[in-house]
């Protein structure tokens, strides 16, 4: 993945591989279906005008599309409205060598859109990564470098929140034991409450809890912050998978098992959304 | 920017990202390297005084005629591939097999690291 948006009004994500094939997948909220034909023929006239070939049609299924020579490489557009989400989506693909016909009909037959239904936990699956965050936690941090990603949902000061990452490149920063790593994540002041070490399908889990108290005030009512979080390496690419949840409470809730339960890394340890 | 202009200019950055993948890193011939007892590597480059240290500035701003460049274990298993003969890519392919990485994750990492290199006269870029 090249480029990511995460509002969700309107953005672009941009896939490409080495050898110049490129993928992009654009969405917009609009009011109402548009007028695709217009849009299309639109667009093949602004093509033909700046002297691109032979722009025609190839629709596929509900997906209306165009096809052309862009700069001399071949272009596919295919757009979409999807009435449930009032969304016009957008595929793009560029081909710098063959026209893979079944690849393009793969993507355009796989492409799905998921209502967000707020009684359920949002199944997210991005960077490696398939996880479910807790209903009704906005995403609110999004942090792609390379051998490291990092989901946030909710804020980390307020309430609750919920923290996804993956990280490669271990062997070369892991320094000290994934147990002892992982209480150094929790935040400033924690005390740690409880740690266990779990196996589950080849993949060494490590879980850890911790409190901290509060202000007098809430203190007084009983409420404490409670940190409670999980890290594996997975042994099928070697990177480490950590997931933590803080929240403020009057006792933990004991969120885990977190691995398999909201994040997954293969599919040994894979979401089973029916726990 | 229109949709057109959008690929027109993703077509037009083909050819330079095709060139970065085949180019080839070769050392500078004038760096001494002297190989660490934990596998890194230090790089001695000379280094010109620049035009405008004239005086009196040239009396006030120390000069380095050596800058000594560090590289960390991995930036050094970077600095062996770079080799004269291993293109961009392969060193991206290898850095990726070793460490696990997609290309794309290697790339990001390979040719940020190789553009500060050559920035610092340890490395030449030649483009056939």
């Amino acid at each position: 993945m090249l480029s990511f948006s995460r509002d969700l009004e309107a953005g672009r994500c941009a896939f490409a591989d080495r050898h110049d094939f490129r993928f992009e997948l654009n969405w917009r909220r609009v009011d109402g279906p548009p007028d695709f034909d217009r849009m299309l023929s639109d667009y093949a006239a602004r093509l033909a005008g700046e002297g691109d070939g032979q722009p025609r049609r190839c629709d596929k299924g509900a997906w209306k599309g165009l096809s052309a020579d862009v700069g001399g490489v071949r272009t596919t557009r295919f757009g979409r409205y999807f009435g449930d989400q009032g969304c016009l989506v957008e595929l793009v693909f560029l081909w710098p060598a063959q026209h893979d016909c079944n690849l393009e009909d793969d993507c355009l037959s796989g492409f799905t859109t998921a209502l967000h239904d707020g009684n359920r936990p949002q199944r997210w699956r991005a960077f490696g990564m398939d996880l479910l965050a807790s209903r009704g936690l906005a995403l609110s941090e999004v942090t792609v470098q390379p051998a490291h990603a990092r989901l946030v949902f909710g804020r980390p000061t307020r309430g609750r929140c919920e923290i996804f990452e993956r990280r490669g490149l271990v062997q070369e920063w892991l320094d000290m034991p994934l147990g002892e790593w992982l209480r150094r994540t929790a935040p400033p002041g924690m005390r740690v409450e409880g740690e266990r070490r779990l196996e589950r399908r080849g993949h060494e889990i490590h879980e850890v809890r911790c409190t901290r108290r509060l202000a007098p005030v809430r203190r007084a009512l009983g409420l404490s912050r409670h940190f409670e979080a999980a890290a594996w390496i997975c042994p099928r690419d070697s990177r480490l998978y950590s997931t933590s949840v803080s929240y403020v409470g009057k006792t933990a809730i004991g969120a885990g098992p977190f691995a398999g339960r909201i994040l997954g890394c293969c599919e040994k340890v894979d979401i089973d959304v029916k726990d | 920017m229109s949709k057109t202009e959008v690929t027109t200019s993703i077509v037009s950055s083909r050819s330079s990202w095709r060139r970065m993948l085949r180019a080839r890193m070769v050392r500078n011939a004038a760096a001494q390297v002297a190989r660490e007892s934990d596998g890194t590597i230090a790089v001695m480059v000379s280094a010109e005084r620049p035009r405008w240290m004239v005086p009196p500035l040239r009396w006030m701003v120390p000069f380095k005629p050596q800058r000594t460049l560090r590289l960390d274990k991995l930036g050094s298993r970077v600095w062996d591939l770079c080799d004269g003969q291993c293109t961009v890519e392969d060193i991206i392919d290898r850095f990726a097999a070793r460490h696990e990485l997609t290309f794309h994750e290697a790339r990001v990492s390979v040719t940020s690291y190789l553009k500060e290199l050559i920035a610092r006269g340890a490395l030449v870029v030649v483009i056939e």
